[in-house]
């Protein structure tokens, strides 16, 4: 079920909500969360439910025994039930996520009646298993105990504001939120605008330039020219940041709402002043997840290396970061390539880029980002490389189509403004004290509340579309 | 930061008074009222779904049909077909759809205004997501010129073969292809000075110089823009009754050089408006501009004749309900299928006055207007809408059909360039 979608905004929303504000709080309002999760879940990819409660139980027990083997001071034990638990999840993941890529690559290989060509992809299957393995992790290290709720662990793994397309949630951060307290209504109407602002950033801003990306991307990248493809690339950055922070910011919106404040994922990445800062502000949850649980525990195992320790520690978990998004080249070229520049950064370039002029900066960021997003967002590799070709100019300036030919005229005011609202401007100008504040602060309501309804006839229009990142 | 509650519960009052009202709202008012939306021209989804699924497989599992009902099961809830009705439905069934609709292609006609403000372009795109231009004057929606690729050439070329090879499989047929030139494949696009690459009717010229011998070929051609308004309508694809009265003509004087003793062309009096119709085309449909225009007819006196559709036989059209003051008068209803007749896939003309000479017309919903002028002329004419039969084998369908002349009516798909509708030998 999208977030984008009616039958989530006007059928599936109120009533989960009405349940969960009507209950008393603690393990009732946990039930209607995991039961409305789980309705969620099922209504996007049924096929899949019982692997999800596959999931929740094969993590729940495996917490309780690593827990065991921590208190009962069995080290050895507790390694081999942590690690058994963290290859179980791995493998869980593969099954419902490479498998078919697997497939592609070894077409004439079975296992009895598994078709691996036509694996379906489980939904969300990457941000559930990094919550899960967050979970064992953390449960091994002594950092947080086991669960013996259940309902507290099914609700940490699997509540549907994050399920599908996260953001993705470490334990110890969640953990103490599972006692559902209380909700004060500032909870309920940040909750309510940043819902809005996310619906607004997907319905009014992604699907209407994705239309950019439809077709520059959908002819033959030989007949475009560099200005063309160039409009396409930054198109396609606009949307992909647009529909991922839109998703994340409904996310947030609908997580507070239940209670729960659950941890942001961008911080308006495209005016990082170098790859190293876009890495902070791209897919916090992501890096954050991997710094905790791969980067710094390379660092400290390879502590007594002193030859290129941390630019290989990088390049590892920029590796994984590709492989994550999918077992296609394209996503570990891109991770590998951004591994690349983050090694290079902290080889020396990143603090002789800080002693540049600030527009320098930017300027270097985005054409890594762009090139970036060029190497991500096409799949085939003849294609990419004809793509790259029209970037770079070779075939001329405009190519045999030019804007007109592919009417991309229209879409100009929608890029810019996807330009000017992907930076802290028009927050800024809006906090700016240009009206007292009781007025501001009404008027501020009833902007979102036109924006909800603009959207609302942009989805009754348009229909909705799919979240771009929910394929991860 | 913090307000007092005051501030907080007017935007949650109003939110969550918009995201609940709409369920009871549905409750409430039960069985939608609305079958057919003219505008989008289909049948709005309802939220009768769990009648078509889960209480059908029930029945089933009831009376022992247990492999029907897993299948029903299946493909309803396993498979989604339930979620993406129920979806549909949702969007289809929600409150003042149609007034958020026009909101949100007010705020994409905003943005196409702000885009061409200082561009002196004649037309500007329609809608965002529309293939239609619309004239600064607002007088006429138009597809966007064509764009020209190398490879439609190797497409001609395959048709061309085609078509070689069934006129020398089938000597004694005739075959005919008019070609119904639009704007958008000529060169009076008033577009066509602005974009690059354009195909300006440079198709047909390839296909004319090599088209196969025994082949007669004709082009309703337009030389102007103003012929495009003439002759076709405003606010539609379809040519207008100008447009069809002139196909006739020059289809008849086509025939006519290898069916000599064919009967005098059809005459009509007064040309027949419509006061109470505002005709809102396709074109006008698809991008949800109101624009409209008078409907014309002519009355044809053409004697008895039966149409079959499966052998069963049929009222192809409501022109005799349309002249007797009997028609639709909801906007956006389409009165071009409404008069003359929609789309069928294989259909037949009876003339049974006529003289034993039978015609196949090949083409699409451009030859529903002419259909009964042209068979007039015959004693059967059979007509097949490529559209149904892409994979259409012409020479099968001649073995079985006692057919003297071929007529392909269309514009450059269906005529030469298509290889969906490629009409194979």
């Amino acid at each position: 079920m999208s977030f984008a979608s009616i039958v989530f905004i006007f059928i599936f929303l109120p009533i989960t909500l009405t349940l969960y504000y009507i209950l008393p709080r603690g393990n009732w309002r946990l039930v209607v969360l995991i039961l409305a999760s789980l309705v969620f879940f099922a209504w996007g990819d049924v096929r899949h439910l019982p692997v999800l409660i596959f999931f929740f139980i094969a993590n729940y027990s495996f917490g309780l025994l690593i827990d065991k083997f921590l208190r009962g001071d069995q080290p050895k034990l507790k390694r081999v039930s942590m690690w058994l638990g963290v290859i179980v999840n791995l493998l869980i993941m593969f099954y419902c996520k490479y498998l078919r890529i697997f497939g592609n690559f070894f077409p004439d290989f079975t296992i009895g009646q598994i078709d691996f060509h036509q694996q379906a992809i489980m939904l969300g299957i990457s941000y559930l298993t990094f919550t899960s393995l967050s979970y064992l992790l953390d449960i091994s290290r002594g950092i947080k105990p086991a669960q013996r709720n259940p309902l507290n662990v099914a609700a940490y793994l699997i509540m549907f504001p994050k399920l599908i397309q996260g953001p993705i949630t470490l334990f110890h951060d969640i953990e103490p939120q599972l006692k559902p307290g209380k909700i004060d209504l500032e909870d309920i109407h940040w909750g309510i605008r940043r819902f809005i602002i996310g619906l607004a950033k997907k319905v009014l801003l992604a699907d209407t330039i994705i239309l950019v990306v439809n077709k520059i991307y959908g002819v033959n990248p030989d007949l475009l020219g560099a200005g063309t493809a160039w409009m396409g690339l930054i198109a396609f950055s606009l949307v992909i940041y647009f529909d991922f922070a839109g998703y994340t910011d409904m996310a947030l919106g609908i997580g507070r709402l239940f209670g729960f404040k659950l941890p942001e994922n961008f911080n308006f990445p495209y005016i990082s002043r170098s790859i190293t800062d876009f890495w902070r502000r791209w897919h916090l949850s992501l890096t954050n997840w991997f710094r905790t649980y791969v980067f710094l525990p390379l660092e400290f195992a390879r502590r007594r290396d002193k030859f290129f320790r941390q630019q290989t520690n990088i390049l590892i978990v920029f590796f994984l970061t590709g492989l994550w998004h999918g077992a296609s080249w394209n996503f570990i070229v891109w991770g590998i390539f951004y591994g690349l520049i983050l090694a290079i950064e902290v080889s020396g370039f990143g603090k002789r880029l800080k002693q540049t002029p600030v527009i320098v900066q930017h300027i270097y960021t985005l054409t890594i980002i762009l090139i970036g997003w060029a190497i991500f967002s096409i799949p085939d590799i003849n294609r990419s490389l004809s793509f790259m070709g029209a970037l770079v100019g070779l075939n001329g300036l405009t190519g045999d189509l030019d804007l007109r030919s592919l009417n991309l005229i229209t879409y100009i005011p929608l890029i810019l403004a996807g330009i000017v609202f992907s930076t802290p401007l028009p927050a800024k100008l809006f906090k700016g004290k240009f009206l007292n504040s009781s007025f501001r602060w009404v008027l501020t309501d009833l902007a979102y509340l036109g924006i909800f309804v603009l959207s609302l006839a942009y989805i009754l229009s348009n229909g909705f579309q799919a979240f771009m990142y929910a394929k991860f | 930061m913090l307000r007092n509650k005051r501030h907080y519960l007017f935007l949650i009052s109003f939110f969550f008074l918009m995201i609940s009202s709409v369920l009871p709202f549905w409750i409430i008012r039960g069985q939608n009222p609305y079958e057919r939306s003219w505008l989008e021209g289909r049948y709005l989804v309802d939220f009768q779904l769990l009648n078509r699924g889960f209480f059908r497989a029930m029945k089933d599992l009831i009376h022992g049909n247990s492999e029907t009902a897993t299948n029903l099961f299946t493909q309803q809830f396993i498979l989604r077909d339930f979620q993406k009705d129920m979806e549909k439905a949702a969007l289809d069934q929600f409150p003042f759809r149609f007034n958020f609709i026009q909101i949100a292609k007010s705020a994409d006609r905003g943005v196409i205004d702000l885009a061409y403000a200082f561009l002196p372009d004649p037309a500007i795109p329609a809608g965002m997501q529309s293939e239609f231009f619309i004239t600064r004057d607002h007088t006429a929606i138009l597809y966007g010129p064509s764009l020209y690729e190398e490879n439609t050439l190797r497409r001609i070329d395959s048709r061309i073969a085609n078509y070689a090879a069934l006129i020398e499989g089938f000597p004694d047929i005739h075959f005919y292809v008019y070609y119904i030139e639009r704007i958008q494949n000529s060169p009076y696009h008033p577009l066509n000075g602005i974009a690059v690459n354009l195909e300006r009717g440079q198709y047909f010229d390839y296909f004319i110089e090599n088209a196969p011998t025994g082949m007669v070929i004709d082009k309703f051609d337009i030389t102007s823009y103003e012929d495009h308004l003439k002759y076709f309508y405003h606010t539609d694809h379809h040519w207008n009754i100008h447009g069809i009265l002139r196909a006739y003509e020059e289809i008849y004087a086509l025939l006519e050089q290898n069916f000599t003793d064919i009967s005098e062309q059809k005459v009509y009096h007064d040309f027949i408006t419509f006061s109470d119709i505002y005709f809102q085309g396709s074109e006008s449909r698809k991008s949800y501009q109101p624009l409209g225009e008078p409907f014309s007819v002519v009355d044809y006196a053409l004697g008895p004749y039966r149409v079959y559709e499966n052998g069963q036989e049929i009222v192809y059209g409501n022109s005799a309900d349309y002249l007797r003051g009997i028609y639709p008068k909801d906007p956006y209803y389409n009165h071009y299928e409404g008069f003359y007749g929609g789309d069928k896939g294989l259909m037949w003309f009876e003339f049974p006055n006529n003289p034993d000479r039978n015609l196949l017309v090949i083409g699409n919903s451009y030859d529903n207007a002419l259909l009964p002028l042209i068979a007039s002329h015959y004693h059967l004419t059979y007509d097949v809408d490529l559209r149904y039969y892409p994979d259409l084998k012409l020479s099968e369908f001649l073995e079985e059909h006692p057919v003297d002349d071929v007529l392909v009516i269309g514009e450059n798909s269906f005529a030469f360039s298509s290889p969906k509708y490629g009409i194979q030998p």
